[in-house]
This record gives C-alpha cells, sequence and structure tokens, in this order.
C-alpha cells in the first residue's frame, strides 16, 4: 500500500481566493468543459492555450505550485509510458531516429508529448477542483447538477450524500488497512515474497478483518445520522446555500470561449499536429 | 433506501476508488479494480451493487482521480478503456435485472458472475472497437482487450467470492 501514501483524493486546502469563492456548481461544469476540451485539443497552440488557462486558475487560487506538483508524482510512470507508447508507435513525418527494426519519427515526439501533457493538465485541473471546493460544497454543487436526473428516478440527494462518505471513507480505509498489514507482519505473515498465488492469498489475512471492522464502522455511521434525524433528502435544508455571482458567470462565459476555440481550431484543422511537422 | 445501504454503498465505492489506484505497471497494466467489482458483487445485493459502481464511476466523473492510474473525467470514459467502466455499471444492472425478473431463477448462481464479466467484456471489446473506428479487426481487438486479461480476471473473481464469502454480515 506504500504507493498509495501520497494519495490527496478530495483533500481540501483552505485559502481565500477568488477561485475557493466560486459557487461549486459553476466549477464542477467548468471542469467538465475543460476536461471535453482537452479533448477536442487537436494541437501544440491548442494544448499550450489549455495549458496558460490551466496556469491562469493556478495562480488566481492561490495554491502553492508544490503541492499540484505532488499530486502529479503518482502518476510519472503513467506520464513516461503514454511517452514512450505513442513516440514508438507514430509512423508519422521524418524518422528521427532508426537503430535495426526500431525507429523514432518526428510525428511520435510531438504526439508523445502532446499525450503526456493531455495526462497532466487533467489530473492538475481535476485535482484543483477539489483542493478549493470544500466537500460539503462539492456535494451540494454536484446534488443541484444531478436533480434533474431525479426524474429519471435518480435519488439525486442520496448519490451526492454517498459520495460525501465514500470520498471520506477513502483515507479510513487505507490508514486501517496500513495497521492491518503492520498487525498481521508483526504476526509473521509474509506480504512481499511468493508468486502471484501466493501473494494473492496474502490478501486474505487483509481484507477480511479490514471488512469486518469497516462494515462495522458503516453501521455506525448510519446509526449516528440516524440518531440526528438523518431522513433523506426530503425537505431537508442547508445551513449555506450556495450562491452564485457575476465572477461564475464570467468563469464559465471564458471556459465556454476557449472550448469554442479548440473546437474551431479542431474543425478548420489550423492548428494539427500533422501541419506542425 | 436505509441509511444503513448509504454508507455500506458509499464504503464499497470508496473501496473500488482505492483498488482502482493500485496499479502494478508491465506491458498489461495489472490492477484490483475487476478484484473490488466483484468483491462488491459478492457483499452488496444486486441494488446496492448497482449503486456503487455508479457511485465509484460518477465519483471519477465528476474530476476525483479514481479511476486507473489517477485519471478522472468524461474523457476517460468516452477513452479507448471507458467501455469496461461503464460495462461494470451495466453488468451489475444486468445481474439486478435478471435476478427481479427471475429469468434465471433455474440457474446456478455461482454462474452469475461470470455472466457478469462476459456482458462486461463484451461491452468495453465493442466500444474499444468503436471509439478506435475500426481500425482494429475483430480477432484484433480480441487479441489486445480481452486474452491478456482473461486468466487474471477470472483468478481475482474467485479470489472475490471467496474473500466476500468470509466478510459477509
Amino acid at each position: 500500500m506504500n504507493m498509495l501514501q501520497g494519495v490527496t483524493i478530495g483533500q481540501y486546502y483552505p485559502l481565500d481566493s477568488q477561485i475557493h469563492k466560486m459557487d461549486a456548481r459553476f466549477k464542477i461544469g467548468m471542469i467538465f468543459i475543460y476536461v471535453i476540451a482537452l479533448f477536442t485539443a487537436s494541437g501544440p497552440f491548442a494544448y499550450s492555450l489549455l495549458a496558460l488557462f490551466a496556469l491562469a486558475v493556478i495562480a488566481l487560487s492561490k495554491i502553492p505550485f508544490k503541492i499540484i506538483l505532488k499530486g502529479l508524482k503518482p502518476i510519472l510512470w503513467i506520464i513516461g509510458f503514454t511517452l514512450i507508447l505513442h513516440t514508438f508507435s507514430t509512423k508519422e513525418g521524418f524518422i528521427v531516429w532508426q537503430w535495426s527494426r526500431f525507429s523514432i519519427y518526428s510525428g511520435g515526439i510531438v504526439r508523445g508529448i502532446m499525450m503526456g501533457f493531455r495526462l497532466i493538465l487533467l489530473l492538475s485541473i481535476t485535482s484543483l477542483l477539489t483542493l478549493t471546493t470544500t466537500p460539503i460544497d462539492l456535494t451540494d454543487g454536484l446534488e443541484v447538477l444531478l436533480s434533474p436526473f431525479k426524474k429519471l428516478g435518480l435519488p439525486a440527494h442520496e448519490l451526492a450524500m454517498m459520495m460525501t462518505i465514500a470520498l471520506r471513507f477513502v483515507p479510513t480505509l487505507i490508514e486501517e488497512a496500513d495497521k492491518i498489514i503492520k498487525a498481521q507482519t508483526a504476526r509473521g505473515a509474509d506480504f512481499e515474497s511468493g508468486g502471484f498465488i501466493a501473494r494473492a492469498k496474502s490478501l486474505i489475512p487483509i481484507l477480511v478483518p479490514l471488512f469486518i471492522s469497516a462494515f462495522r464502522r458503516a453501521d455506525d455511521l448510519a446509526m449516528a445520522m440516524e440518531a440526528r434525524c438523518y431522513r433523506g433528502g426530503e425537505n431537508r435544508t442547508k445551513m449555506k446555500e450556495l450562491k452564485s455571482g457575476k465572477r461564475d458567470y464570467l468563469g464559465l462565459s471564458v471556459m465556454v470561449l476557449v472550448f469554442l476555440l479548440m473546437l474551431t481550431l479542431r474543425i478548420t484543422g489550423f492548428d494539427s499536429w500533422q501541419a506542425w511537422l | 433506501m436505509k441509511t444503513a445501504d448509504l454508507t455500506r454503498i458509499a464504503l464499497m465505492a470508496a473501496f473500488i476508488s482505492i483498488c482502482s489506484l493500485v496499479v502494478i505497471p508491465g506491458l498489461v497494466p495489472f490492477t484490483l479494480q475487476t478484484f473490488a467489482v466483484f468483491f462488491t458483487f459478492g457483499v452488496l445485493n444486486s441494488k446496492q451493487s448497482t449503486y456503487a459502481i455508479g457511485l465509484y464511476l460518477l465519483l471519477g466523473l465528476v474530476g476525483l482521480p479514481v479511476f486507473s492510474g489517477f485519471t478522472s473525467g468524461i474523457g476517460q470514459l468516452l477513452g479507448p478503456t471507458g467501455g469496461y467502466l461503464w460495462g461494470f455499471l451495466a453488468a451489475a444492472y444486468a445481474l439486478h435485472w435478471l435476478k427481479k425478473s427471475k429469468a434465471l431463477a433455474g440457474l446456478n448462481k455461482r454462474v452469475l458472475p461470470y455472466l457478469a464479466l462476459a456482458i462486461c467484456y463484451a461491452l468495453g471489446s465493442s466500444w474499444f472497437y468503436l471509439q478506435q473506428g475500426g481500425k482494429f479487426g475483430f480477432g484484433k481487438v480480441i487479441m489486445l482487450t480481452i486474452l491478456p486479461f482473461i486468466i487474471p480476471d477470472l483468478i481475482k473473481i474467485e479470489l472475490a467470492l471467496n474473500l466476500s464469502k468470509r466478510v459477509k454480515v
């Protein structure tokens, strides 16, 4: 579980900034559009523009750059892998380097860098959402955005509530698993050696106690909620209502403009990466 | 929905999220995602599992990095391997529907998880085929998306089912 040590899913970084003050509904909407824009982006110019936009938002949020970089650490090898995969598998442009059967084309390098960039931008912009939004605001925002689906029978309030609980359970489960691994190691359990089957079997003494305690925890939480008279979304009021203002409309308009620009670049083919070779 | 269902579904969604992040790098990346999904099938009932998987997808859709390799967003769901993600949801719902309609009343319950895996493979691979715009032929798609995974997946399912029996409360 060592690789999960640095995981900061849903971590909130309290600060007083324009991005922190934004309405959660708008932030979720903007992330959604940004991700689509990222997949519409067609070439180096489009990617640089999206990177600039991301940098501007990070600067506005006042979140130290170090934190964003730390969040990227767990995907470093994935970025490397993407880069290598695309570099070797793309056969466009001119040959830059050749050795027996392997050859690297200029198109491969451009494409590899683009795909790596896409991953970096994707993770940094999405981590910014949870870094600047409290979990409560996040779920309130989601509840509003999911409420149109109520007509289809989707329980919007319950889903939003479950998302908050799930987010809270992630660090709890990791901590608990860590504790159990240490306890079982102290009893002489061996998790490090052996083949695939032996390792799979070594999961048993971790997962069984983990889940017995986790389910107890989940049931305790349910009981505590009911003791505080939680009874679902009907007629439930909120202590803090979400408010949207000029800032939010401005942010969303800029985001939509960026997306439209990406779309135009893609359709006209002006920025297609093949044209840059 | 009872409050206890709410917290249990949330717990399993959190578990699937954690398991999807544990990636052992290699030519065929090995994750515990399939294990977690089938473990969920084992410990929750079919309706709850559908919710748990839906919740997991929703967490990723909003932008929390819970998909394999710390990725997230609609891009992953629409990407080449996205079909396997919503394939899980479709499989869970299909199991729920089959149980409710009693269409499979006479069938051995042991078969159900494998049926779910088949649904998942079918949807995931057809999506991969469509998403790649028919770049790969039918055989090539199976070579790329099913053959390297099927044996580890079957082991994961067996392990998940055996383990879930022990923790069922």
